[in-house]
Parts: structure tokens; C-alpha cells; sequence
């Protein structure tokens, strides 16, 4: 390989500048890759340490930590309280069971189901997202419905993902869930939504008349959720 | 021989996504890529055979990169990104569009550079390698590296300044082509 030749100074100063251009961009991941990047670390097997040597000391001190966990849970309580909101996520990914709710006759705008006093909002004219079903279930004690929406291509109005499947929208009723520490929050309108990703869903949750309201995807981006959601919020 | 710590990596996710977007040349593929690099990387325990962790990170996305695009007979879609498109989960794209519109521009002018152009300056000046990492990484000579970078901050000063309106400067003696997707002899186009 021959000898890089000496650079003029034209070309040393283009050197410099595009370098520090491109350095200098300082643009961060979406909030749900860093929650699905979180996701899989946490899964990861973690490099044996100390104890590599010690499988039978190493095995007693998790016996050990596995009865203190149950002790903790069982004095605090825990395992019987209100669903997270990722239980209740889950649901907005399954199959629904009930025939798919109308548009209300005398509310434009809203679908004739609605869910702890909150109306379902109609997309359809305006997204192109069509009520498709719905289900109603029950997680630790609490009611959660949702309400299947699917997109289309002949819709009348502004198609804001033309090409998308099947997003969910739960309601779960009672008090609002904790809202997860995961993800990233963004405010819309004074409205704040809670994005994150689990697995390969799209997960926007934010609160309203004091529930907890949840729209999942897959296949969806988080701003056509949060645009969504925005909309219904509103 | 020290091993890879799974939680040590998330602090690598804003530089391994800058790094996969100036290769995919679209924020959403980059975000795809990202997620399959540390996938594979996660899938089980990695032994760090004296490479810096950003190192073997880089080593694992260009290696992704490459097998995603040979599996999809994919290209870089560097002009098919509409600022809007950018993820709002991340608020600095909408707090300042005009810096997402510069990464999106650089981006996409380093996604127009032939593979070995575009891997050696993202492993140098996006990640932040020295050349010897970059040349680990890469699995190729130091000097080689240095040669590629050299490159393609040439092209991508070119690109740029076409973007903004300007003649770009005409083709140097002896440069390689400048056709996507192939692994150019770059000892020629010294």
C-alpha cells in the first residue's frame, strides 16, 4: 500500500471540520430502544464472578434470597394489588371476543362503548382506524376493557398509518395504575404520556377522569399512538 | 479473560443508534439494527478478547448490519426520512428539529459512501474508536482505516455541500467509484 500523500492545508481543514461535524451530532436513541435494549440486559445471564467456583454456596444463598422474597411479599401484600400496567397491556395484543362497537348516534366522534364512564373515540373518519372488536377482562380484580381498532385504506379522512395492523386501547377501571418508571415521557397538550416497548409493542399510557388508559401496537409507531391517543385525550 | 457485563451496555445505546443510523441511513432502520446487535450480543456470555467494549459492540453491529442486508437484499434509504418521522419519544428532536435536520442530512450523506468508507468513518467519528480499535473492530490494518476515514470525510464534505446547494467538487485522480454496496480496494485509491 502506497503512502497516504501530505494533505493540503484546504483538504486538512475539510478533514477537521467534517470530523467534528459528524461528532459533534449528538442525537439519542428513542425512549423505547433504550427500553428494549433495558429489557434485554435485564434477560441476559450475567457473567459468573465470585462465586464460578462455589455452585453449592451460590445455590443455598438464592434458596435463601428466594424465602426472603416470598416473606416480603407475603407481609406486604404484594401479588394481590392492582395490575401493572404491562399485565395490562398484554390484553390489547389478544384476540377480541365481543362484535366491533359503532360509532354513537347522537355523540360524533365516540364509539357506543365506553369503559369507567370514558367513551371510546371514533378514528375512523378522521384516521382511518376502525373499530374492530372488543373484550373485557379481569386482572387482579379489576375490570379492563378494550376496544380493537384496525386501519384502512379507504378511510375518509387524514390516514396517519396506512400500511399498520391492529392497535388495542384498554381502559382499566378504579384507581389509576402506577405508571412505569421504563420508557420515556412526553407531554402532549398538558396531557402526559408514558411510551415504552415490550417486545415488539408500542405501549402509550396516560390518565384520564382518573383511570388509566392504555394504547398498544404492534407494528405501530409510538407517534401514531401518541397521536391517537393525543386526539382521544383531548 | 473478561467477560461482557449485560448491564454495562445500555450506556452504549445512543452511540451504537447514531452509529446504525449513519450505516442504515434511516432512524428507523437504525433502531432495528440496534436492537438485533445487542439481541445477538445477549443471546449468550461474550468473552471481551482485549477489545474495548464499544469495540466488540461496533464489531457486532457492522457484522449485523452487513447480514441483515445481504438477508434482505436491503439498501440504505437515506432520502426517504421526513423529519416528522423522527421519534418524538425523544424530545430533543422536537426541541430542536434544526439539530435533527443536521443528523438526518449527515446521516444520510454517510449512508451514500460505499460499505468500507461508511463502516470505517462511522467506527472512527461516530462511535469514537481510535483507528487501531476501528481497525480491530473492522478486522483490518491500522493504516487502512485511516485511508477509509480520510475518504470518506471527503465524500461526505462533498455530499454535504451539494445538499447545500453547491457544485460539488469534481472527482479526484484515482478515486474508487462511488457505487453503494461494494467493498472497495482502497490501496488503489491511495
Amino acid at each position: 500500500m502506497s503512502e497516504m500523500p501530505t494533505p493540503t492545508d484546504a483538504e486538512t481543514e475539510t478533514q477537521r471540520a467534517t470530523a467534528a461535524l459528524i461528532g459533534g451530532i449528538d442525537v439519542r436513541a428513542p425512549a423505547s430502544l433504550h427500553y428494549a435494549v433495558r429489557e434485554l440486559t435485564d434477560g441476559a445471564p450475567r457473567p459468573q464472578r465470585a462465586w464460578s467456583g462455589r455452585p453449592l454456596l451460590a445455590g443455598a444463598f438464592a434458596s435463601l434470597a428466594a424465602m426472603i422474597l416470598v416473606l416480603v411479599l407475603l407481609v406486604s401484600g404484594g401479588g394481590s394489588g392492582a395490575p401493572t400496567v404491562l399485565q395490562a397491556s398484554g390484553l390489547a395484543l389478544r384476540p377480541s371476543t365481543l362484535s366491533a362497537p359503532t360509532e354513537s348516534a347522537t355523540a360524533p366522534g365516540r364509539l357506543t362503548i365506553s369503559a369507567a364512564g370514558i367513551a371510546y373515540p371514533y378514528w375512523g373518519k378522521r384516521f382511518g382506524w376502525h373499530a374492530a372488536g372488543a373484550r373485557t377482562d379481569s386482572v387482579n380484580g379489576r375490570m379492563v376493557t378494550t376496544v380493537f381498532y384496525s386501519s384502512t385504506r379507504s378511510g375518509a379522512g387524514r390516514r396517519i398509518a396506512p400500511h399498520a395492523e391492529r392497535i388495542g386501547y384498554s381502559i382499566v377501571a378504579g384507581p389509576a395504575l402506577a405508571v412505569p418508571t421504563a420508557g420515556h415521557a412526553t407531554t402532549w397538550h398538558g396531557v402526559r404520556f408514558q411510551v415504552l416497548r415490550t417486545g415488539h409493542a408500542t405501549v402509550v399510557t396516560w390518565r384520564r377522569a382518573g383511570h388509566t388508559c392504555i394504547l398498544v401496537g404492534s407494528g405501530v409507531s409510538s407517534r401514531t399512538l401518541l397521536t391517537l391517543a393525543n386526539w382521544q385525550a383531548t | 479473560m473478561p467477560r461482557l457485563d449485560p448491564q454495562s451496555l445500555p450506556q452504549h445505546v445512543d452511540r451504537l443508534y447514531r452509529a446504525a443510523w449513519g450505516l442504515c441511513g434511516s432512524p428507523q432502520d437504525a433502531e432495528d439494527l440496534v436492537q438485533e446487535t445487542f439481541a445477538r450480543v445477549l443471546a449468550r456470555p461474550r468473552v471481551l478478547r482485549g477489545q474495548d467494549e464499544l469495540a466488540y459492540l461496533m464489531r457486532v453491529l457492522r457484522n449485523t448490519f452487513l447480514t441483515q442486508r445481504r438477508d434482505a437484499g436491503r439498501r440504505p434509504r437515506a432520502a426517504h426520512t421526513a423529519l416528522e418521522d423522527l421519534d418524538p419519544a425523544d424530545p430533543r428532536s422536537r426541541d430542536r428539529p434544526e439539530e435533527a435536520l443536521e443528523a438526518q442530512e449527515v446521516f444520510a450523506a454517510i449512508s451514500e459512501l460505499p460499505d468500507n468508507y461508511r463502516l470505517a468513518l462511522v467506527a472512527v467519528d461516530v462511535v469514537g474508536l481510535s483507528y487501531r480499535e476501528a481497525a480491530e473492530a473492522l478486522r483490518t490494518r491500522e493504516a487502512t482505516i485511516a485511508t477509509r476515514v480520510f475518504r470518506a470525510r471527503e465524500r461526505v464534505a462533498r455530499g454535504l455541500a451539494g445538499t447545500a446547494g453547491e457544485a460539488p467538487p469534481s472527482k479526484t485522480a484515482g478515486e474508487a467509484p462511488a457505487s453503494k454496496g461494494v467493498l472497495l480496494d482502497e490501496e488503489r485509491a491511495v
